[in-house]
């Protein structure tokens, strides 16, 4: 029984619902804040938008790319000859970086992949098919500046050495999903089936990356990304450092502008297509070249 | 003389000529691909730009 002025001091039910509908509240901002970042990212991805913001972001990308290389080839020529490899050692500052560029475009490729599987993005499609003839560059160099270091170093120009064999299947991997791009004329459907061999192909991606430890193979283990930190001297670590950063800028700084041509050679297959079912002539005066996809 | 030279050089020959190249590849395509374009659509478009 209450007698005067005496109210019942509640601090039980009706604070933890308070606190409650706080946390429902504080839930509610941060579900509209993930939506807001879904937005703007879905925002980015659309290939108008991709195509504006590459046209800012190029000026910008090929500057970078030219001052990364002529920074590195400075450091290339002026650090020390390796005291067993002599002056061959300026071969690792072109060859290690297009190794490294390879994988991570092939590993770019596999996420573009993932995407264009789960959410039949457009833009993954286009990311995906413009990576992998820069992808199979970067390889082919790694591959051919290996064999001209290899052949003063080890006597031969190729070994079948595990680490070796499986740059190869890497750069056959790459030719492959190039041919299958072309092989399928419909564009979506040739999507659906590269990135599925994209993402069956990226199990080599580690066997790259760990054949020099799973195999006891010719060519040397890791030196720069190891636990114990890298085994390279300050003076020839860093030139290779910014050659690498020189290389992922070319390889960024072209797969933007090949992307920004993919997407307009969709473009040039949309309108074909349209002003055909249109009846229009002079889509005759294209060359099959420019039509197809 | 530098030991191995002939290697050294024509390590980097190789790379300059095939990053070149796919510097060359790019900007074609961009070309042919943006004179394409533009060929279809002013051809085809109206006077507000629409096809």
């Amino acid at each position: 029984m209450l007698i005067g002025s005496q109210t019942p001091q509640w601090h039980g039910p009706s604070s933890r619902a308070a606190v409650g509908s706080e946390r429902i509240r504080r839930l509610q901002v941060g579900f509209e804040e993930i939506g807001n970042l879904k937005l703007s990212f879905t925002a980015y991805c659309n290939p108008g938008n991709f195509l504006r913001i590459a046209a800012k972001l190029l000026p910008w990308l090929w500057g970078s790319t030219a001052f990364a290389f002529a920074l590195g080839l400075f450091g290339t020529f002026a650090a020390p000859p390796d005291y067993q490899q002599g002056e061959t050692v300026r071969i690792m500052y072109i060859h290690v970086p297009a190794a490294w560029t390879a994988m991570l475009a092939y590993t770019f490729m596999a996420v573009s992949a993932l995407g264009s599987l789960v959410w039949r993005h457009p833009l993954a499609d286009a990311t995906q098919k413009a990576a992998a003839p820069l992808g199979a560059a970067f390889t082919f160099i790694c591959l051919v500046t290996g064999s001209f270091w290899g052949r003063p170093m080890w006597g031969a120009y190729w070994v079948w050495d595990a680490r070796l064999t499986s740059v190869l299947v890497l750069f056959l991997i790459y030719l492959g999903l190039i041919a299958l791009w072309q092989t399928i004329e419909d564009p979506s459907r040739a999507a659906r089936a590269v990135s599925i061999m994209t993402l069956v192909g990226f199990i080599n991606i580690p066997i790259v990356k760990f054949s020099v430890d799973w195999w006891n193979t010719l060519h040397q283990p890791a030196s720069v990304f190891r636990m114990e930190g890298s085994a390279i001297a300050g003076s020839m670590l860093w030139p290779l450092i910014i050659m690498a950063l020189a290389y992922t800028l070319l390889f960024v700084t072209l797969h933007v502008m090949a992307v920004r041509n993919e997407i307009m050679r969709r473009r040039v297959r949309r309108l074909a297509i349209t002003l055909a079912a249109a009846g229009e002539p002079a889509i005759a005066r294209m060359s099959s070249a420019e039509v197809a996809s | 003389m530098v030991q191995h030279g002939g290697f050294i050089v024509a390590a980097f020959l190789v790379t300059g000529t095939v990053l070149a190249g796919m510097i060359a590849a790019v900007l074609i395509d961009y070309r042919v691909q943006h004179r394409t374009l533009r060929h279809l659509l002013l051809d085809h478009s109206d006077s507000r730009g629409r096809i």
